[in-house]
């Protein structure tokens, strides 16, 4: 059996690559002609982006109060959507968070304000922003500690086999590592009639095609988390060679793969995907069919689009 | 106890002595900058390359975090057995006992104590106890020339007692040519700064069109979204991030609509976190050319002033603890006069001037010149040294951070600049890090900042086994046309010309001997010359150093024909013709034309 898969795949990768090497637009077209519009709701891959989150005064001494001023937007151009709503959400270590809007103080620079509670000596306050667009991608920045935050929800689409149904995307930062899952409708399956079944998470490096030496596109700077059931294989890859979806990476694997509860949980070095990470990973959440005879791809379920920044914002009192 | 067990709990004990004797003898210091201002170093431990962190509870969550993102990115594993970090937060008061005490403490950046550290390695157990984040950074960064990987999840780990604090509390490189670095290049600077300690970043590329020609026009967002990468980075790194803005060509200097253009893009800034501003009007021949202008204000310094006034006003609505200094179109010098008279009178006192010392390319900077500044201006400057050479700094004396706080370097030979042979309008961000070296090492101790030993510290730290005497010749090289190009009167000799003017000042003792060893070494650097670019352990810096190295031939054959006079004055044993000769080598070494 293992050594009949061990054919299946290296079958599969010749073809792939064989067919990536005649048709450069292979993968494309495939995407293209799949793809279903009503379930792949990404808003134009534009979500709205965190640009600055300072703290004034500088060092808070005890009884200044605090501000937070947030600058956002989606500033592309390329939409017409703007941001809707800027929440401010802040904690002491170990304490309830409390969540509160953000006022727009400045249209022109998409400038937002929140104050937080008095200071008094010793306080040490954590505190981070979210951002949701009128379209309902978002920005979010999620603290290290573990916990597990919603990136953002789908809502379930009859007509998708549960298989497909991608419901929600959620994320925790380890510091070092981020966790990305991906919660479906259904259990994950290896296949749909002749269709196997992928899965992953694509996390955007979002800036390289400003980067002289390196000619990638957006859309090909993505690395997946992937996993393809049919051939238990996970890992992190660059979204530009999804044809590795199908083989383990040669060295040691990037992402670490957990299923449970209809959840398919990635934990990786977001490092992988772009140094300066902090300065956001664009996420999305996708569930593919893959034509075992074409190998053409199916979008058949994707989430909207969430900036993801792992990091949290902090002052101490002195 | 029997007398066998005895024996051996004495040669035990003795044992221990001597173990413990020879762990305390003191060892050299490990080869890093800046110099810590006190420090004692001893042998090497092994430890486990794994780290625990206690810290106390006035620690801040964002140290703890800092520090076990470092030590990750260095390898360190988190988890105990390894090395112990003890944090333990001090009150201001103890780390001001040891630091110098500023010029002043009128911004966020003013106090050292704030930057102020302790540090003990002894064992695997490391104790920091700081007054500041910033203290506790700058331990970290110390830390990470304190140990060497050994064998495979194992170090040695130096043992220190380490005492250490600024000298300038603000310690920085100003982009501030007329070429531009890009981003990428700027953030690879960064990465460098934070790990030598130097804590301002100023963006002011003239390069950069929405900076200066077209400051009217706002960042887009792809603009936007690259400086926020370098604010981010700079946050890593302790660093702040200044941006320049330079108006004066086409600016009506009192009107309420350029103002409103001006803070717009200023603005800008301010939402992605940039705390510190530079309104420059330096070089560009500023006039008032709007007649309105010329009827509201009596002189140019008065409209710089009104304009600048106004600026820090309306960011410190914003910000209360914004910083802002204007560079005026007179930066060098102290030159009494209208403009320079009225920028006295009018300019608010929080206001920085920034200075180059007194001239745009100050052969030295001392104290009296400081002085001079301050006894006119009723201000310290904000010291913006125009160092154009990838040579160490020289003929800077060490007290001058009594004067101001800020010592900053614009490494402007970086850009183009200035017609360095072969390098014209290149633009060389990573030999930030062989230029800039001597600006960490100079403004956080300059009592032991030392050119010479800088450029040893350099050619150690850049050039492979091998390449290290053709990695010096080009940095020597380079002091000596930047000498020639600002004429730099200055007392400092390089090795080499100090060996050449003994032997004249000896009246030509040893001149065969000396003769005979440059030809050697000349031949030996030439030919290493020719792969340098191979033989630097950054590429980036090899490439740099290759096109320098390429146009060495002219100097060469100078100096050979030179040595070749030499040689035969001496052949000739005819004294004045050998003085002359003598002369003309030390002129040639020096890259001096006469």
């Amino acid at each position: 059996m293992k050594k009949t898969l061990l054919a299946l795949c290296a079958a599969i990768l010749l073809f792939t690559s064989c067919a990536r090497a005649q048709d450069s637009m292979a993968w494309f077209r495939s995407l293209i002609e799949n793809a279903r519009p009503e379930a792949a709701d990404m808003g134009g891959w534009v979500a709205p982006e965190i640009y600055g989150v300072n703290l004034y005064p500088f060092r808070p001494a005890p009884g200044d109060t605090p501000v937070v001023r947030v600058m956002a937007g989606s500033w592309t151009g390329m939409v017409s959507y703007k941001v809707a709503s800027v929440k401010l959400t802040w904690w002491k270590p170990g304490g309830e968070k409390t969540t509160a809007d953000m006022k727009l103080i400045d249209e022109t620079h998409g400038i937002y304000e929140a104050a937080l509670p008095k200071a008094a000596a010793g306080d040490e306050v954590l505190y981070t922003v979210s951002v949701t667009d009128t379209w309902g991608n978002a920005a979010i920045q999620v603290p290290p500690g573990g916990e597990r935050m919603l990136l953002v929800a789908d809502t379930q689409d009859p007509a998708l086999d549960p298989a497909l149904d991608v419901l929600a995307v959620q994320a925790a930062n380890y510091g070092r590592e981020i966790m990305l899952c991906m919660e479906l409708a259904g259990k994950p399956g290896r296949n749909i009639g002749a269709d196997l079944l992928a899965y992953g998470v694509i996390a955007f490096s979002r800036d390289v095609r400003y980067k002289p030496s390196q000619t990638e596109t957006e859309l090909t700077s993505g690395w997946l988390a992937g996993h393809v059931p049919a051939f238990s294989i996970s890992d992190l890859m660059p979204a530009s060679d999804l044809a590795g979806a199908l083989a383990p990476s040669k060295g040691p694997k990037k992402a670490d793969f957990r299923k449970k509860d209809n959840q398919m949980c990635w934990r990786f070095d977001p490092a992988t995907v772009r140094a300066d990470y902090d300065a956001g990973l664009k996420v999305v959440g996708a569930a593919l069919a893959v034509d075992s005879s074409s190998m053409a791809l199916k979008i058949s379920d994707t989430t909207r689009v969430t900036m993801l920044y792992p990091v949290v914002n902090s002052y101490r009192v002195r | 106890m029997n007398p066998t067990a005895a024996r051996a709990a004495r040669l035990a004990a003795m044992l221990l002595f001597v173990i413990s004797a020879a762990a305390a003898r003191t060892a050299a210091q490990p080869a890093f900058f800046p110099t810590p201002q006190k420090a004692a170093f001893r042998a090497e431990t092994a430890a486990a390359k794994s780290f625990a962190i206690n810290a106390d509870k006035n620690i801040s969550l964002a140290t703890v975090n800092e520090y076990a993102s470092f030590l990750g990115q260095w390898g360190f594993e988190e988890k105990e057995g390894g090395v112990t970090f003890t944090l333990t937060w001090l009150p201001v008061k103890e780390c001001e006992k040891v630091s110098f005490k500023p010029y002043q403490k009128k911004s966020m950046l003013d106090d050292p104590a704030l930057q102020t550290y302790f540090l003990t390695v002894s064992g695997s157990g490391v104790t920091v106890k700081a007054c500041g984040e910033d203290g506790f950074f700058y331990a970290l960064m110390t830390f990470k020339h304190l140990y060497r990987d050994t064998d495979k999840g194992m170090i040695a780990l130096t043992g220190a007692e380490i005492t250490d604090f600024p000298a300038f509390p603000v310690r920085g490189v100003f982009e501030g040519a007329y070429g531009v670095w890009d981003t990428e290049g700027r953030l690879g600077v960064i990465d460098w700064m934070g790990s030598v300690k130097i804590n301002s970043f100023m963006y002011g590329p003239k390069g950069d069109r929405k900076m200066r020609r077209s400051w009217r026009e706002l960042y887009d967002d792809i603009e936007l979204f690259n400086f926020k990468r370098l604010i981010e980075r700079c946050r890593k790194y302790h660093i702040q991030f200044g941006f320049v803005l330079a108006p004066p060509q086409g600016v009506s200097y009192g009107s309420d609509e350029d103002f409103a253009v001006l803070m717009r893009k200023a603005r800008q800034l301010q939402g992605l976190g940039v705390r510190y501003f530079i309104l420059a009007f330096d070089d560009t021949l500023g006039m008032m050319y709007h007649p309105e202008d010329r009827a509201q204000f009596a002189n140019l310094g008065e409209a710089e002033a009104f304009l600048s006034n106004r600026f820090h006003k309306a960011l410190k609505a914003y910000d209360p603890d914004v910083i802002t200094v204007m560079v005026p179109e007179i930066y060098a010098g102290v030159w009494p006069m209208d403009y320079t008279r009225s920028l006295v009178e009018k300019l608010d006192p929080e206001i920085y001037i920034g200075w180059t010392g007194a001239e745009i390319g100050a052969p030295k900077i001392d104290a009296a010149d400081m002085k001079k500044f301050i006894e006119f201006y009723k201000r310290q400057p904000s010291l913006g040294d125009n160092w154009g050479s990838i040579f160490p700094l020289v003929a800077r004396t060490p007290d001058i951070y009594k004067y101001t706080t800020q010592f900053t370097m614009n490494p402007y030979n970086l850009f183009g600049e200035i017609p360095i042979p072969g390098v014209g309008g290149a633009s060389e961000p990573a030999m930030c890090q062989v230029q800039c070296a001597s600006t960490a090492q100079f403004a956080w101790n300059p009592a032991a900042h030392d050119p010479d030993k800088m450029v040893d510290a350099l050619a150690a730290l850049h050039a492979k086994p091998g390449y290290e005497q053709a990695f010096k010749f080009l940095l020597y090289k380079d002091y000596y046309h930047f000498r020639g190009y600002y004429t730099l009167d200055t007392d400092y000799r390089t090795p080499q010309e100090k060996q050449w003017i003994a032997v004249r000042d000896a009246g030509g003792k040893g001149a065969d001997a000396l003769l005979q060893k440059t030809r050697a070494e000349m031949n030996a650097t030439a030919e290493k010359l020719k792969t340098i670019d191979a033989g630097a352990h950054n590429p980036e810096i090899g490439k740099s150093m290759q096109v320098r190295a390429n146009v060495s031939e002219p100097y060469f054959e100078k100096v050979e024909a030179a040595l070749n006079a030499l040689e035969t004055a001496l052949s000739a044993k005819d004294k004045a013709k050998t003085a002359a000769a003598l002369d003309a080598v030390i002129n040639a070494i020096g890259g001096v034309d006469k």
